[in-house]
C-alpha cells in the first residue's frame, strides 16, 4: 500500500515529463481506437451494401445453392408465416429466379441478352431490399402479377431498352418446356453495383411463377434481420428441417465478401501492430530517460532500505498508473471521436467513386462504428504494453549499486 | 547458268511435290469434315426427327420438322408436344431467330449464344444450325487408315469458336462419323456425340441416330432420331423467312 501511494505520488513529482508521456500514449490510443472504428465502419458498409439486396439470411431448398435448378423450390405462403413468427426477422421476401433470353426491339436492330429474371413481390421487398428507392427512371413494379419489368441500369443500356418498350423473354419452365412472356419496361434501377445491374431484371413474382409453371413455390426466402451480425445466431435458432431446407447466413452465401472481410481484418490487425509498436517506442524512450534522471533518487531509496524487488515493483506500479490513466483517457477520446464520425460521416465521393468488389460496394464515405473490439482491446493493450515496457528498466535497477551511484553524482 | 537453272527446277519441283502432297491430305480431311458436318443437309433437305432429352429432373420428347438449303438457310419447327407446337428456329446467313407462337414474337439469337443449349436439350444452337463451319474455322490433321480415321480439329488462331479441340472418328469407307469428341480450351472432354442406325439415303450413308452425352452429367443425354430424311427437295430461298415462321 505504501508502494502504491509512493508510486502515485512520484509520477506527479515531475508533472511536465509525466504529462508529456501520458499525452503521447493517450493520443496514440485514441488514434488506434478511431482508426479501428473507421475500419469497422467500412466493413459494416460493405456487409450492408452486399446484404441490402441479397439478404442477410437466405432460405432455399436443400441442394439449390449447389445447383440452382428451376424445379428446386420451397413453399411460398406456409414458409412465410413460419418465418415471420420469429421476432428477429424484420422482413422476408420470397423470390423466384429463372434464366431467360431477353430480347428488345424488332428486326435487325433488336438486341438479345441472356440473364436471370428475378420474380419479386414489391410489397415484401420493401421490408428487405431497397430496389424501389434506387429507381432512377420510370417506376417500380406495381404488383406481383403485372407484365412490367424493371431493368438494371447496365442491362438497360446494353439492350438499348427504354421505358415503355417491350421485352420478350424466353426460357424454360420447371418441366423443360419452352416458357415465354412479354413484358413492358416500367423502370430502370441503379443499385450502386454495376456488376449486379448488368444482369438485373425484376418482374412480378406471380407472373414469373406462371411462366415457369411454379404455382405457390419460390426459390428462396430472403430475410432481413435487425443487424447482419445476427445472421449466424438467427440461423442457428430457426427450426427448419435441415434435410429439406438450406439456411445460409450472408457470410456463407457471399463467400467472396467473407474472404475479403477476413483479409481486411488481418490487414487491420497488422496495421494496429505497427501502431502499438510506435506506442511502445514512445513509452520506452520517455520512461527510460525518466528513470536515468532519477538514479540518485533510487539510490537514496535503496540506501535507506528499499529492497531491489520492491524498487522494481515501484517502477512497474508507476508505469501501470501512467499507462492506465493515459489508456482510459485515450480510449474515451477515441470513442468520442468515433461516435462523432458515426453520427457525422465524411463524404469523400469527390475523391473516389464507389467501388464494386466481391458482390459488394465500397461506399465513398468515412464512417466510424465503434465496437467492443475497436475500443476495449486497444485500451487494454496500451495499459498492458505500457506496463510491460517498464520491466526492462525495472530489471536493470536490481543490479544498481547505490554507493557507486551516490558517489558519482 | 544451265546447271543453276537445273537446280532451281529441281528444288522447285521437290517443294511443289511436297506441298501438293500436304494439300492433298488437307483436302481429304477438309472434304471429309465438310461432308460430315453437312451430312443431314446436302444441297437441300427436309427431315422429321424425334428428339428425346433426358435430364436428372425431367425427360422430354419432341418431334421436330427441319428444312435446310445449302449451308446458310435452316428452319426447324416443333410439331409436338402440343404445348411447344410451332416453336421454331430460323437461320438465314449469319442471323438466327427463335419464334414463339404463344406470344407471337421473335427472339434474335446473337452469335455469342451459339454455344448455348437449344430449347433445353444437350444440343447447342450451333449443333443445330451449323453456324460455325468446322472445315473453315479449324485446322485439321488426319491420322489412321484401314477403314477408320481420326481427324483432329484445332481452331484457327483468330476463329471465335466454342471448342478448344474436336476429335472425329470417321468411317472412311462409308464417309460417316462414328463419334465426335468435344474438348474445351483446357483440353477437358466436355461431351461426346455418337452415331448409329446407318442407312443409305439418296446414294449416301447417313447415321439416323445421334446421341449427345455431356461428360459432367453422366445420367443425362439427348437422343436425336431421324424418322424421315430426304435430300434435294425443292425449296425457294423465300421459304426461309420470318413470314414462313408466322404463317405456319
Amino acid at each position: 500500500m505504501l508502494l502504491v501511494r509512493l508510486g502515485y505520488r512520484s509520477i506527479w513529482r515531475n508533472r511536465r515529463r509525466t504529462i508529456l508521456t501520458m499525452t503521447a500514449m493517450g493520443l496514440a490510443t485514441a488514434l488506434i481506437v478511431l482508426t479501428l472504428s473507421v475500419y469497422e465502419g467500412m466493413f459494416r458498409d460493405m456487409i450492408e451494401s452486399a446484404t441490402e439486396y441479397q439478404g442477410q439470411l437466405r432460405i432455399t431448398a436443400e441442394g439449390y445453392f449447389e445447383e440452382p435448378r428451376t424445379d428446386i423450390t420451397v413453399p411460398q405462403d406456409t414458409l412465410r408465416q413460419v418465418l415471420l413468427s420469429y421476432p428477429d426477422i424484420r422482413g422476408a421476401a420470397g423470390r423466384v429466379r429463372g434464366f431467360a433470353l431477353l430480347s428488345y426491339g424488332e428486326g435487325d436492330s433488336s438486341t438479345t441478352q441472356a440473364t436471370e429474371l428475378l420474380g419479386i413481390s414489391p410489397e415484401e421487398e420493401r421490408a428487405v431490399s431497397r430496389f424501389e428507392d434506387r429507381i432512377i427512371a420510370g417506376k417500380f413494379l406495381s404488383g406481383e402479377s403485372t407484365q412490367e419489368i424493371v431493368l438494371g441500369r447496365g442491362l438497360a443500356r446494353s439492350m438499348d431498352a427504354e421505358i415503355g418498350g417491350e421485352i420478350v423473354a424466353m426460357g424454360q419452365d420447371a418441366y423443360g418446356s419452352v416458357a415465354a412472356d412479354i413484358f413492358r419496361v416500367a423502370g430502370i434501377v441503379d443499385t450502386g453495383d454495376p456488376v449486379r445491374d448488368i444482369s438485373l431484371a425484376l418482374v412480378g413474382r406471380r407472373t414469373l411463377q406462371r411462366m415457369l409453371a411454379l404455382d405457390g413455390q419460390v426459390h428462396e426466402w430472403t430475410l432481413r434481420l435487425g443487424s447482419p451480425l445476427q445472421a449466424e445466431a438467427v440461423s442457428a435458432r430457426l427450426r427448419l428441417d435441415p434435410e429439406e431446407y438450406d439456411v445460409r447466413s450472408w457470410n456463407r452465401f457471399l463467400p467472396q465478401l467473407n474472404n475479403l472481410l477476413e483479409i481486411s481484418r488481418a490487414s487491420r490487425f497488422f496495421f494496429a501492430l505497427i501502431f502499438y509498436f510506435a506506442v511502445v517506442l514512445v513509452t520506452v524512450n520517455t520512461m527510460y530517460m525518466a528513470l536515468f534522471e532519477r538514479m540518485r533518487e533510487f539510490a537514496v531509496m535503496s540506501a535507506i532500505g528499499l529492497r531491489p524487488a520492491r524498487l522494481s515493483l515501484l517502477i512497474l506500479l508507476e508505469a501501470l498508473f501512467m499507462s492506465g490513466i493515459a489508456g482510459i483517457a485515450g480510449g474515451l477520446l477515441g470513442l468520442l471521436a468515433s461516435l462523432l464520425l458515426q453520427r457525422y460521416t465524411i463524404d469523400i465521393s469527390a475523391f473516389m467513386p464507389s467501388v464494386s468488389i466481391a458482390e459488394t460496394t465500397m461506399v465513398p464515405r468515412i464512417r466510424a462504428v465503434p465496437a467492443p473490439d475497436t475500443v476495449l482491446i486497444p485500451v487494454f493493450l496500451v495499459i498492458a504494453l505500457g506496463t510491460l515496457v517498464a520491466l526492462f528498466p525495472a530489471w536493470r535497477l536490481r543490479r544498481m549499486r547505490p554507493v557507486e551511484v551516490l558517489r558519482e553524482v | 547458268m544451265q546447271s543453276r537453272h537445273l537446280w532451281t527446277t529441281v528444288v522447285w519441283s521437290v517443294l511443289c511435290a511436297f506441298s501438293i502432297q500436304v494439300t492433298a491430305q488437307e483436302m481429304t480431311a477438309r472434304e471429309l469434315i465438310r461432308r460430315i458436318e453437312t451430312q443431314y443437309q446436302g444441297e437441300t433437305s427436309h427431315a422429321i426427327a424425334h428428339m428425346r432429352v433426358v435430364t436428372e429432373r425431367w425427360t422430354r420428347e419432341m418431334t421436330l420438322e427441319m428444312w435446310s438449303k445449302n449451308r446458310d438457310r435452316f428452319l426447324v419447327r416443333v410439331l409436338a408436344p402440343k404445348k411447344d407446337e410451332g416453336v421454331s428456329t430460323l437461320k438465314v446467313g449469319d442471323d438466327m431467330w427463335n419464334f414463339l407462337p404463344s406470344i407471337d414474337r421473335l427472339i434474335k439469337i446473337p452469335s455469342s449464344m451459339m454455344g448455348e443449349s437449344w430449347m433445353g436439350s444437350h444440343l447447342t444452337n450451333d449443333d443445330l444450325v451449323k453456324e460455325n463451319q468446322v472445315d473453315r474455322l479449324y485446322d485439321l490433321s488426319m491420322t489412321g487408315g484401314d477403314g477408320t480415321a481420326e481427324i483432329v480439329a484445332i481452331p484457327k488462331p483468330d476463329a471465335a469458336v466454342v471448342w478448344g479441340r474436336i476429335i472425329y472418328t470417321v468411317d472412311t469407307e462409308r464417309l460417316i462419323p462414328l463419334s465426335i469428341r468435344y474438348e474445351d480450351e483446357a483440353g477437358e472432354l466436355v461431351r461426346t456425340i455418337t452415331f448409329d442406325d446407318v442407312q443409305r439415303i439418296s446414294g449416301r450413308w447417313v447415321p439416323l441416330e445421334m446421341r449427345v452425352q455431356p461428360m459432367d452429367e453422366p445420367q443425362e443425354h439427348t437422343l436425336l432420331n431421324y424418322q424421315k430424311l430426304e435430300f434435294n427437295v425443292r425449296l425457294s430461298d423465300d421459304f426461309f423467312s420470318l413470314r414462313t415462321l408466322r404463317r405456319r
